[in-house]
């Protein structure tokens, strides 16, 4: 039972843990974040191997930068996946990155299957979830949110005007707000 | 534009996101200062969009942890100012020629390790800093949740749905403060059993005989918690479910049940 009046969450932990400096505090966020942020990374290099070294860099950057994070910007999620898209960003700018030309389902299904961890059922729940989303707001959102892409560039790969960006990701959020 | 057309219009969906230019990003920033419906609409954009990369993951090998507690083991070790600025001045061959430039070499040394010294103690304080104004600001943050929580229960059109325990729960006794105007709804536990491991509660509102998820909550005797808000519900009800909680309700599962008055 929990007696403590005033509970913190888990993120609030592993925060204090990062700022006195200690390693278990980057075990604990790894293992809680990981995943969610390798599957970011993937999206946007598109290899297993750049993604794994991005993935390192990441959390190095955020080890160095915690004094950086401001809780009054929003979660810990957010800030991090900021971290993890930049840097992977950055990987595909430097000049020996050669542009995979697979699809990107591909890779991710690739790897997906050459991991022999066993996938936990609420994560499939969620993915049959996600599906919902019709096309035109899923492209919208991955592009954005796992690749990227400013409103600008997300409205001319598209092909739609600025304003239908705004509206199409306010859509695209508030459904996905109802399924969570 | 008014805050309810700044929410509506998708320029917070787009400052969560990182997709603004950094002129419209700073403008959102300053807003959420003011208004914390709109830090909240952050919150819940971020709790979405977190929600969404997870269901997105994939698992990078095992290895990869243990990588990165090794790097960062290293640097913690390894102070990057430290060495260097000692060593300097007493491997410099010009120490052995000429006595001044030794005794040079050797204040140098001194001031380099004072320096080193108070820069280790700056940054103590400094990461202690940190530390605090982290304290604060998520202070600040309870004070301005306590104080929209208030007007809430304070609010006229506040209806008190007194979820009663069913067979499982016999002595459970939930409430719930829900304004439909001010789309606000508020989550009391008196009495509830402790979850089982891996499982945690949930929140339902019968909307036109459905339920809908009003979203899942910590097993916390203390708290007023806010839930998702509702136009229409005829009902409420909480039912125990695996943590993250589920699409549809475990029936029979079902702790506490109220209907709107």
């Amino acid at each position: 039972m929990n007696k403590s009046a005033t509970p913190r969450s888990a993120d609030e932990q592993i925060i204090e843990l990062l700022l006195l400096r200690e390693t278990s505090g980057m075990s604990l966020l790894y293992d809680k974040y990981s995943g969610a942020l390798f599957g970011t990374i993937v999206r946007v290099v598109r290899s297993k191997e750049i993604a794994e070294e991005v993935l390192q860099d990441t959390f190095t950057k955020v080890w160095r930068n915690i004094e950086n994070y401001d809780t009054s910007k929003g979660r810990l999620f957010t800030w991090l996946i900021n971290i993890a898209r930049n840097s992977a960003i950055d990987a595909t700018r430097q000049k020996d990155f050669k542009r995979q030309n697979q699809p990107l389902e591909n890779v991710v299904n690739t790897i997906d299957t050459q991991q022999s961890s066993m996938p936990n059922p609420e994560t499939i729940d969620m993915r049959q979830l996600t599906e919902k989303l019709s096309p035109e707001y899923k492209d919208l959102v991955d592009l954005i949110y796992f690749q990227g892409y400013t409103q600008s560039e997300a409205a001319e790969e598209l092909n739609i005007p600025l304003g239908t960006v705004k509206t199409r990701i306010r859509t695209a959020i508030i459904r996905l707000r109802e399924f969570f | 534009m008014n805050i309810q057309e700044i929410i509506e219009s998708g320029i917070i969906e787009l400052y969560v996101m990182n997709a603004l230019p950094e002129d419209e990003a700073a403008e959102v920033e300053a807003l959420a200062v003011e208004h914390p419906e709109i830090l909240m609409e952050i919150e819940n954009i971020q709790d979405a969009l977190q929600l969404y990369a997870q269901a997105h993951a994939v698992e990078p090998n095992p290895d990869i942890k243990d990588r990165v507690l090794e790097k960062i083991n290293a640097e913690n070790t390894s102070s990057p100012q430290s060495p260097k600025a000692v060593e300097a001045p007493q491997t410099s061959p010009l120490s052995t020629r000429t006595p001044w430039i030794t005794w040079l070499a050797a204040a140098a040394s001194v001031i380099a390790i004072v320096l080193f010294f108070q820069n280790m103690s700056h940054q103590k304080a400094l990461t202690n800093c940190a530390a605090e104004n982290t304290k604060l600001i998520e202070n600040q943050k309870v004070i301005v949740q306590l104080e929209h929580k208030l007007n809430i229960l304070r609010s006229p059109d506040t209806k008190l749905i007194d979820m009663k325990g069913l067979a499982i729960d016999p002595d459970a006794k939930v409430l719930v403060y829900w304004n439909a105007k001010e789309k606000a709804t508020l989550l009391s536990i008196q009495t509830l059993k402790k979850p089982d491991s891996g499982k945690q509660y949930q929140l339902w509102a019968i909307v036109d005989k459905k339920p809908v998820s009003a979203g899942v909550f910590t097993y916390d005797m203390t708290a007023v918690q806010e839930m998702k808000a509702f136009e229409n519900a005829e009902a409420f009800a909480v039912t125990e479910e695996p943590e993250g909680g589920s699409l549809t309700p475990t029936l029979d599962k079902m702790h506490v049940l109220g209907t709107v008055l």
